[in-house]
């Protein structure tokens, strides 16, 4: 293996490559799911996805931070919040079924939330030491803490619109985007902000394997480990469990998925939360992998993570996961050999995409609907 | 039954002029006031610059919202590229006249002397446009008819074709040749060579003609021809991507759109005549002191209200004609309108295209204004605050799209700086509440989403809340509501 790659050290660049891409494509998978999964229910594009995925590396410095007067307690905010907001949410959707009750649950999830960013501020300190615990508690955290994100904008900003023209919704996701991005700039600081070290030994030791010019790095493998693990979870849910029958269901027909008895806004809001589980998920990968965060992070990869999923066919799951993928290997090989790459790397995205849309507007895993007069 | 009145005019051919005048006669008379007010806007006793800024911006903004409420309200095609036919105007106008306005044999460099050279430019730049689409013409009509030798064939001519473009890109960086080798060896790097050629060989007799032109008509002759030329190429620009795109419906437009207009983007990034990432300063005075900023106040306020009235006017009265009734037809169902004959392709390119020229102009007055061009201006953001204001206005409503163009402009200003339009504000008693309101400027953009969201939905849910705010005033006024407890 070493010899074969000291021999052709082109290879060793393109398999390098190739690694780059597929830890890129992961992270692309884990917001792109979320975008279409929303989309093949509400037919939506939630232009504040992105955001999400920006607030979930957000929480995660969030909660690393050690302040002076709260050692610790961020993580453990973050947690309780979230905690506190899940059996809200639990209750609700068990016990008190009905309209007035969603909305205490929210107005009381707004104001834990300003309450703990108010109480527990944003402010610069050591982080706390790497290992592997809190590297699980603050994925965690940020995946709890991205989820009611989800279920809060979902509910404030685009079930009051169901039934208006999909645009007015189109409108309140880039309002909703825009609040995220410009309060994450006053809150946070606009300034990109160094990640926190999640993992012990990461820096000293960042290779994995060693195959004489080829490296492979840890962070990477660990991207495309828990990317797999959760795209794992995620078709076991959809594909094998009661909620993710009726999300199936909702996806394929919404009004007769309501008239088969299905509790079309819990399963919304369910598709909501999963999303953005998925990529608060990302955001700490992403963090982990390019140790710069700044507010408006999520606006570019979560255009190109929608490209990824109408590549792959929107509203199909295993379309935008290997449409993503597909989108994160031709990027960096773009970057990587054509002249001048780099520059254009932002651009391949919309290329792919308007090729796409020309050739087999349905994407690859998309099925062709025709239109009934 | 007595037929509508537009069709009725258009079918008595004589009196279609007279019939056309009798309904526009305000118009010249509103554009012959814009006059005296561009020198009200100029004095600074009346209008302090910032002011005037913003309300030349709201100018621009106007002819950018009625534009895009052309395409995405009248023909019901939702664009979010918009910021991409404007960039496209606003690089190639202020390309034109900081480049080739200038007479060569001038000490003094002043520009704004030669609008044949400005004209040529476009000429040229048309040419050689017209002879890539051709070419892209007919890959495209190669790569759809593919499909009969096989349905696999069309992406893989795709990706062939791509990557001849991008090896193409890549060897035209090394090679030195004459234009026309390259032209006929390889495809598109020869293209810009061919320009420069075009362009160069026409210069100077350009130039010699417009010396022969009265002096005090230059300037205005130049930035009449800056203006077509932004308006014609993003028209065609409209075409290019209008012809392919608007098969796509709704959702999938205005993805692709928002494509093109970053493509746009990353290409004018990518461009070093252009500027690429530093920007293009567009200093049209360059002995000047202040050689960054661009025309006054006072010299462009006409060009650009006369544009809003011009696109407003012109976008008015095409959706009251019988075109624009096959338009609106179109948007309301385009089964049924194909069904009873009308060419839905057809129409909706022709929305595409006359709000992408508008755009355009739009964008040309933008680099005259500001001096200085930055692609950051042109980002999605930009296509964004236009589909707001057209989503707030009511799709179709054009009088309510100029009213909220306005305000739009404004909001961001007076949210910057709440005590905008307060009397005495800097006088040493302004008050605590000044100073709040001052501090709360730091959270515009935040206030700014947080009321679109409240908008949309306060638009939503119009009559309930109407509903609730009546009861609300009837329990104020003390005297039960009507009916209800």
């Amino acid at each position: 293996m070493i010899h074969l790659f000291t021999q052709f050290p082109h290879l060793a660049e393109f398999v390098q490559q190739l690694i780059n891409g597929l830890s890129l494509g992961a992270i692309y998978a884990l917001i792109a799911v979320g975008y279409t999964m929303v989309y093949g229910v509400l037919r939506l594009i939630n232009f504040a996805h992105g955001d999400i995925y920006m607030i979930g590396a957000m929480t995660g410095i969030y909660a690393m931070t050690q302040r002076p007067d709260w050692s610790g307690a961020g993580l453990s905010m973050v947690i309780l919040l979230a905690l506190s907001g899940l059996v809200l949410l639990g209750a609700a959707s068990q016990r008190w079924r009905g309209r007035k009750c969603e909305y205490l649950v929210v107005i009381a999830l707004l104001l834990a939330e300003v309450a703990v960013l108010g109480l527990v501020p944003w402010r610069h300190g050591e982080p706390c030491p790497p290992s592997w615990l809190t590297f699980v508690m603050v994925l965690g955290g940020a995946m709890l803490a991205s989820g009611l994100l989800g279920y809060q904008i979902e509910f404030i900003a685009y079930r009051p619109l169901r039934n208006q023209p999909r645009i007015n919704a189109l409108i309140t996701a880039i309002g909703v985007s825009m609040f995220l991005e410009f309060g994450g700039q006053r809150y946070f600081g606009a300034t990109p902000q160094a990640f926190p070290q999640l993992i012990p030994g990461l820096e000293q030791h960042p290779d994995l394997f060693k195959f004489g010019p080829l490296v492979i790095p840890k962070v990477d493998t660990l991207i495309l480990c828990v990317a797999l693990l959760m795209m794992f979870a995620l078709r076991h849910i959809v594909m094998k469990t009661r909620v993710g029958m009726a999300l199936r269901a909702v996806s394929h027909r919404f009004d007769t998925a309501a008239l088969m008895g299905v509790d079309v806004n819990r399963i919304v809001s369910f598709t909501f939360v999963l999303g953005s589980i998925l990529a608060g998920t990302g955001g700490i990968l992403v963090a982990m992998r390019s140790p710069k965060v700044d507010p408006i992070m999520g606006l570019l990869p979560g255009l190109k993570a929608f490209v990824a999923a109408v590549l792959g066919g929107i509203g199909s799951i295993p379309g935008a996961v290997a449409g993503a993928f597909l989108l994160g290997i031709t990027e960096v090989m773009v970057a990587g050999y054509f002249p001048h790459g780099s520059q254009y790397r932002d651009g391949v995205a919309f290329v792919i995409l308007i090729g796409v849309l020309l050739v087999k507007p349905s994407g690859l895993f998309g099925s062709n609907a025709s239109e009934k007069v | 039954m007595e037929l509508p009145a537009p069709i009725i005019a258009c079918r008595a051919s004589a009196g279609v002029w007279a019939a056309v005048l009798r309904s526009n006669w305000l118009w010249p008379l509103l554009l012959l006031t814009l006059l005296p007010l561009g020198a009200l806007v100029e004095n600074e006793n009346c209008v302090n610059p910032y002011f005037a800024h913003i309300i030349l911006l709201c100018g621009i903004n106007i002819t950018l919202a009625v534009s895009l409420q052309l395409i995405n309200g009248i023909s019901g095609q939702f664009s979010l590229g918009h910021a991409g036919f404007m960039a496209i105007g606003a690089y190639l106008g202020g390309f034109a006249t900081l480049t080739y306005s200038v007479l060569p044999a001038d000490v003094s460099g002043d520009p704004f002397r030669s609008p044949g050279g400005v004209l040529w430019f476009g000429l040229a730049l048309l040419v050689v446009a017209l002879l890539a689409a051709g070419a892209l013409w007919l890959l495209f009509i190669l790569i759809r008819s593919s499909r009969r030798i096989h349905p696999a064939m069309p992406p893989i001519f795709m990706l062939l074709v791509i990557l001849w473009f991008v090896i193409d890109r890549a060897i035209g960086y090394q090679l030195e040749h004459p234009a026309w080798y390259l032209l006929w060896t390889r495809g598109w790097s020869g293209l810009p060579r061919l320009l420069d050629f075009v362009i160069h060989a026409g210069m100077s007799p350009a130039a010699r003609v417009s010396t022969w032109l009265p002096h005090s008509w230059c300037k205005p002759l130049c930035l009449l021809t800056a203006l077509l030329i932004a308006g014609t190429f993003a028209g065609l620009s409209g075409l290019l991507v209008g012809l392919p795109t608007l098969r796509l419906r709704g959702d999938y437009l205005a993805i692709a759109t928002l494509g093109f207009g970053e493509i746009i983007r990353v290409g004018i990034l990518n461009t070093e005549p252009l500027g690429a990432a530093t920007g293009l300063s567009v200093s049209i005075y360059p002995n000047a002191a202040d050689s960054g900023a661009g025309l006054s106040a006072h010299y462009i306020f006409p060009w650009i209200f006369g544009a809003a009235v011009a696109a407003t006017m012109v976008i008015w009265r095409l959706a009251k004609s019988a075109k624009g009734r096959a338009i609106r037809a179109v948007r309301d169902d385009e089964i049924a309108a194909a069904a009873i004959g009308i060419d839905t392709t057809h129409h909706k390119v022709i929305a595409f295209v006359i709000g992408a020229f508008f755009a355009g102009v739009a964008g040309a007055l933008y680099a005259h204004l500001d001096g200085y061009l930055n692609t950051n201006e042109f980002a999605f953001t930009r296509s964004i605050e236009l589909v707001v204001i057209v989503t707030i206005a009511g799709l179709g409503n054009i009088w309510w799209t100029v009213a909220v163009a306005i305000g739009l402009t404004w909001l961001p200003e007076i949210l910057r700086d709440p005590t905008l339009f307060a009397i005495g504000k800097n006088s040493h008693k302004a008050g605590l509440f000044v100073q709040y309101c001052k501090q709360l400027g730091e959270f515009r953009m935040v206030i700014y989403s947080v009321l679109l969201i409240a908008i949309m939905l306060a638009r939503a849910n119009w009559p309930p809340l109407r509903a609730m705010c009546q009861r609300w005033l009837a329990l104020v006024r003390n005297h039960p509501p009507n009916g209800a407890c």
